[in-house]
């Protein structure tokens, strides 16, 4: 029967065994219960440094600190005192199909034991090829040897930077005719082949939904939630013939019914709002990262209240 | 555990890696004005786009793929523009982004590290003058200190040497080194003053993962005066400085940067100087040596 059938008491009490047994923390997040977190952004590094704000974590873009000194350096150094950090990058590009430059990865490890992060995060996508970079996050084509292709390159740098992996779904734009499987059929395929986590990010979820005409909820519904060790939540604009993700708006009613959807079936989850462009002051991104504590408190009470009953 | 296999190079190419490839050349190519090419090559590329990519409700394949074009281009060319915004004013921003996107079609990334694109636009000005003609020289002495400001901001700094040390290093015994953050210039146009000047009221530089179009706003053309100077651009602590250097002292870091130790490198610098400068240089070494200790702008390998 599909959980939306089912009475709440029947539901609440399904979902308290799973949440008990998996989520949070799992194997995928390294074990953390971390809170609601805010990307680290040059902007905010003054304030953050001198006014020290009570905030559970951070997330960094990893590419902007594998740099040999410098001023980044010196700001991750001081957060890293105060605060947890996980590390996110843009440039793994798993779904890219040239080797992996050793460098690169190296660059990767040598952060990774500075930071000390948990687990380290970064997108299903692809973004170079013969050697030149595009800087994108550009989708993949959704086969069974690209399932593969990047599954095992997931493992390769999990094993290099011995750290567990979570892979981010992304916004996209389009969708390629020799795609097999829906998004989440091969999120979910990579995701076991690889035996590696998912960053859920659920504004990426409803862009591509509106942008490719799927159910969202149909895609939390059916992709492995044990499996998921954070969730990313984000403002993205609307261009009228669709939608892009820009990371410059408070989050949308629509992303937060994502949100609320996703913690009723994981429950309560390490979870970072991105805001990477007009970005406001810290308290005005902090304020509304911490909005996310009113979907799980609606969640959580609603579960207290069916248990007891 | 052991290590997972690299996954091996393919031999042959299959349908998903052909898309991807295809996929990249379109993304490569420059726009025309703010849209996708019609073509590529003899074919129309709404007929390729139509071939691999499925069109929406809403948008048609060449649509889609004109957003990732788009994308690359405008995130391709903020970057650029970001990080040499003395050659934006020399040059306005027509010409600008002309030698941009020529530099860009002949110098795609080929690194994961976006700060690292406008690593050849200063050799890539100097081996095509034509572009910024006739402020070719202008424009790739701005280049280079631009490109050095920009590695001074994140390269290594190591301690440099306790003053204890200065016997045995002045004396051939220890080797000195220059600090990865620093670089050497003599020039023909006062680029500092000019570029100190010129980013005073810049916006901070910022870059996002989504690239829209920006409206991308330039003060006045303005071009640096000439001036035959030597200029060190490097970094003290974390913040980066612009230190109009000496013709002895220039001579004298060149070589070291090259590798030599001091004393070839006080050879060098003596050949190169004339009478009244070779004197001064024997005279002034050991206060050159405090200063450039003070600046940390030297360091020993071995330490």
């Amino acid at each position: 029967m599909p959980a939306e059938q089912k009475s709440a008491g029947t539901f609440f009490m399904d979902r308290y065994f799973f949440w008990n047994d998996l989520v949070p923390p799992n194997r995928f997040n390294g074990m953390t219960d971390l809170g609601i977190g805010i990307g680290l952004r040059i902007p905010h590094y003054e304030h953050i440094l001198t006014k020290k704000p009570k905030l559970d974590w951070f997330e960094i873009i990893s590419e902007n600190y594998m740099i040999d000194g410098g001023r980044p350096l010196e700001v991750l150094d001081a957060v890293l005192a105060d605060y947890p950090v996980v590390q996110h990058g843009v440039s793994l590009y798993f779904g890219s199909t040239d080797p992996y430059d050793r460098t690169h990865l190296k660059k990767l490890k040598a952060l990774v034991n500075r930071t000390k992060t948990p687990f380290v995060t970064d997108h299903l996508c692809w973004g170079s090829t013969d050697g030149r970079f595009t800087h994108d996050l550009l989708p993949i084509p959704y086969t069974s040897k690209a399932v593969k292709n990047t599954a095992e390159r997931i493992k390769y740098v999990r094993d290099f930077i011995e750290k567990p992996i979570c892979v981010e779904n992304i916004s996209s734009y389009l969708e390629f005719n020799i795609s097999e499987l829906t998004e989440w059929q091969f999120l979910s395929e990579v995701a076991e082949q690889a035996d590696c986590g998912i960053l859920l990010d659920v504004n990426n979820v409803f862009v591509a939904a509106s942008n490719h005409g799927f159910d969202p909820f149909e895609y939390l519904d059916k992709i492995p939630h044990e499996r998921i060790g954070q969730i990313h939540i984000a403002g993205h604009t609307d261009m009228e013939t669709y939608k892009l993700d820009t990371h410059d708006h408070p989050v949308c009613d629509s992303v937060w019914s994502l949100y609320e959807r996703t913690i009723e079936l994981i429950g309560p989850t390490n979870t970072l709002l991105e805001w990477d462009d007009n970005i406001p002051s810290f308290d005005e991104v902090h304020k509304e990262a911490l909005k996310a504590n009113i979907y799980i408190r609606r969640i959580t009470d609603a579960f207290s209240k069916a248990t007891a009953s | 555990m052991p290590l997972a296999k690299q996954p091996p190079a393919k031999k042959e190419i299959d349908a998903t890696e052909a898309a991807l490839k295809l996929m990249a050349d379109l993304l490569f190519k420059p726009l025309d004005g703010n849209d996708m090419q019609s073509r590529h090559g003899r074919f129309s590329t709404a007929k390729i786009a139509e071939s691999f990519i499925k069109p929406s409700k809403t948008l048609s394949s060449f649509e889609r793929l004109e957003i990732y074009n788009r994308q690359y281009w405008y995130r391709m060319l903020d970057c650029i523009w970001e990080d040499f915004p003395g050659v934006l004013a020399i040059l306005g921003k027509d010409k600008f982004v002309q030698l941009a996107e020529a530099y860009l079609v002949a110098f795609p990334s080929n690194t994961f590290a976006l700060q690292d694109l406008g690593e050849n636009l200063p050799a890539f000005i100097k081996d095509n003058p034509h572009l910024s003609a006739p402020f070719s020289r202008m424009a790739y002495e701005t280049a280079l200190v631009e490109w050095a400001d920009i590695k001074a901001l994140t390269a290594a700094a190591y301690d440099p040497p306790l003053p204890e040390f200065a016997p045995k290093i002045l004396s051939g015994q220890m080797q000195l080194k220059l600090q990865p953050h620093l670089s050497l210039f003599s020039l023909h146009y006062a680029i500092d003053d000019f570029l100190v000047e010129y980013k005073k009221d810049l916006p901070l530089h910022l870059v996002s993962n989504a690239a829209i179009e920006k409206t991308r706003t330039s003060k006045k053309r303005t071009t640096p005066n000439p001036k035959r100077n030597y200029l060190m651009v490097h970094r003290i602590g974390s913040d980066v400085y612009f230190t109009p250097a000496s013709r002895s002292e220039y001579y004298t870091l060149t070589p070291l940067l090259a590798g030599t130790t001091l004393e070839e490198a006080c050879a060098y610098a003596y050949s190169r100087l004339r009478g009244c400068e070779r004197q001064a240089l024997a005279e002034s070494l050991n206060q050159s040596f405090t200063e450039w200790t003070r600046k940390k702008l030297l360091y020993c390998p071995e330490l």
